[in-house]
């Protein structure tokens, strides 16, 4: 044991800080000098400002929780091995002798051997959880830990408010709405509407959290893919002349051809895409300062502001709610409009704060920029199937650097 | 040393020197959380992490000495640790022949461990406070939350309809928020937690 080494620690652990630290992430109010001791712990090292920025973030604290959680998990069995390895020494008439005996020691290679198997089975059911949930990491508290891509599913919300996961459902009718039954089949949604006469209409909502897509087929047949970080609402069956319905966030619809019954997507304060039989997509994300509807086929209009424009295929109205500015594009490319659905990032010519946005949905992750946002610019076409880390590795340059601290992901120029 | 009301200071010190096994129980109950959790946090491997957070508690066996505070006793565990980390890091390191990542992995300073050290203590003191939940608030808290188990799996679980769960976690929420964060300042915090 290194003598000096044990000086310099002594006074590098301060239980009056962590009782501080303790106190903030409680949301106790410090006293003006507690805090300005604290701000002076903080300013003393760029590691202390780290941990006190990460006890202020909720997701960084639940892993740190989590990391927690799994080794109490393991405690009380390491305890006993650990009792027992104490027994040994005692017993040992060479009360000095070096740890590594216990490896010549039949009892404890047994014993390690059970150690390792129940290992490698905590490290297979650990293994399968992630895969299972890619979301969440388990045991995480550093950065190698790759970060795997988004998936299916989504979060079902029923009229009565009640909501399911539909990820974790298996196939079948999940719910009953007023006559329709809600059918989960291979991963996508569908409404059966029985015979005739169902009772009056009722909303139900699919929403994905970030680092999920899904797919729903509505009442009247019509076909959503719905992007990461996205809401619909909807009747369970559609009434009246009018097929109304809203959207936040990036869907591709196929809308089933209906004159008679107009469908109608409200998206924002004041936009309306009113659809007239055609396949679509919006991408109205409110973090995004304009909502992009982009026509593959058939015709749609749009009414944002009091505006109108009727868009033909290929074309893209821009809607800046900032401006209340509605602005058709005629050249776009509907490759890169539809790269999400088709399990791809295109990040042709986009600026570097674009693809961060794509990543934080897909990933569930938080970007940071530490000075600023570099004026990089980039190209081509990611599978979406990728680790995080692999993109990183690819969007890398001499621009700029990525660094990767549990889901926070931190740009450096 | 705070919620370590069994043993006296200089008892409990003077029990350590004797190589007396049920003070070392109680140490290893009051210490090993916080050296696998501060080893992990170096190595990132939980199975090694836990491996040298016992032979850092055997190695005070095997040298008794009488340490003059709780504090220099802790300081010298800490210091076991680190070392066992460091030095696990470096064979790493020569093994795989990381170059690219040795730069990364000096940053391991004197600054570093005092705030991962500063770190695990406090993750032991919020723990106490989940662990200390009546028994049907903590298991929903620990599979919704700590193990982030889907909800249908927990009812499935616990052997209850998901309508009950719904209930049980939101009374659960309400505890741990009475617990974690007393003054209730973010409740956004716990929302968010459980989704």
């Amino acid at each position: 044991m290194p003598t000096d080494d044990f000086t310099s620690m002594e006074h590098a652990f301060d239980e009056r800080i962590v009782r501080l630290l303790h106190q903030q992430l409680r949301g106790e109010v410090l006293t003006a000098g507690e805090q300005q001791e604290l701000d002076a712990w903080k300013n003393t090292s760029l590691s202390n400002s780290v941990l006190y920025d990460k006890i202020n973030d909720e997701a960084a604290v639940q892993q740190m929780l989590q990391a927690w959680h799994q080794i109490e998990r393991n405690r009380e069995q390491n305890k006993v091995r650990f009792l027992a390895m104490l027994q040994e020494l005692q017993h040992s008439s060479i009360s000095k002798r070096p740890l590594l005996r216990f490896l010549n020691n039949r009892v404890f290679r047994y014993a390690a051997a059970v150690a390792l198997l129940i290992g490698v089975a905590v490290f297979l059911w650990l293994d399968q959880r992630n895969s299972a949930a890619p979301g969440n990491d388990v045991a995480t508290v550093g950065k190698n830990i790759p970060i795997a891509p988004g998936r299916e599913g989504a979060v079902l919300t029923l009229a009565d408010g009640s909501t399911m996961v539909l990820d974790s459902a298996g196939n079948g009718v999940v719910a009953d709405q007023n006559g329709t039954s809600v059918v989960l089949q291979n991963g996508q949604l569908a409404y059966n509407t029985g015979n005739g006469a169902s009772g009056a209409a009722v909303y139900n909502t699919v929403s994905t959290p970030k680092g999920r897509q899904f797919k729903l087929i509505l009442p009247d047949g019509t076909k959503v893919w719905l992007n990461a970080a996205s809401v619909i609402r909807y009747p369970t069956s559609f009434e009246g002349n009018e097929r109304n319905i809203s959207l936040q966030g990036e869907a591709y619809f196929e809308v089933s051809q209906n004159a008679k019954t107009p469908f109608k997507v409200s998206t924002g304060e004041a936009t309306t895409i009113e659809v007239l039989g055609t396949s679509f997509n919006i991408n109205a994300y409110t973090n995004e300062n304009t909502i992009r509807t982009t026509l593959l086929d058939g015709a749609v209009r749009i009414n944002a502001y009091h505006q109108t424009a009727t868009l033909k295929p290929g074309q893209q109205a821009a809607v800046k709610p900032s401006k209340g500015q509605l602005v058709v594009l005629n050249t776009v490319n509907t490759d890169q409009v539809m790269a999400w659905k088709n399990g791809l990032f295109n990040f042709d010519d986009a600026s570097l704060d674009e693809v961060m946005r794509q990543l934080e949905r897909w990933y569930d992750i938080e970007v940071v920029y530490e000075k600023g946002i570099p004026a990089a610019h980039f190209g081509g076409e990611i599978n979406k199937q990728n680790t995080l880390q692999d993109v990183l590795h690819i969007l890398e340059g001499s621009k700029v650097d990525f660094q990767l601290e549990g889901r926070k992901l931190i740009v450096k120029p | 040393m705070p919620g370590v009301p069994s043993y006296e200071e200089d008892e409990l010190l003077t029990a350590i020197a004797a190589n007396d096994t049920a003070a070392y129980s109680h140490l290893y109950d009051v210490y090993y959380n916080t050296l696998v959790y501060f080893s992990l946090s170096i190595i990132q491997d939980q199975h090694q992490a836990e491996d040298i957070a016992t032979e850092s508690l055997l190695k005070l066996w095997q040298s008794p000495n009488r340490f003059e505070s709780i504090g220099k006793l802790r300081a010298y565990l800490f210091t076991l640790a680190r070392n066992a980390s460091l030095n696990y890091l470096k064979h790493l390191r020569v093994r795989e022949k990381r170059s690219l990542e040795i730069s990364e992995q000096e940053q391991h300073d004197d600054n570093s461990i005092a705030s991962l050290m500063a770190e695990s203590e406090l993750m032991r003191l919020i723990y106490q406070e989940i662990a200390r939940l009546p028994d049907n608030y903590r298991q929903i808290v620990e599979l919704l939350y700590l193990q982030d188990m889907p909800s249908a799996d927990v009812a499935a679980q616990l052997d209850i309809s998901m309508e009950n769960l719904r209930q049980r976690k939101a009374r659960a929420i309400k505890e741990l928020k009475t617990v974690l964060l007393r003054k209730g300042v973010s409740s956004q915090f716990l929302s968010i937690l459980f989704f």
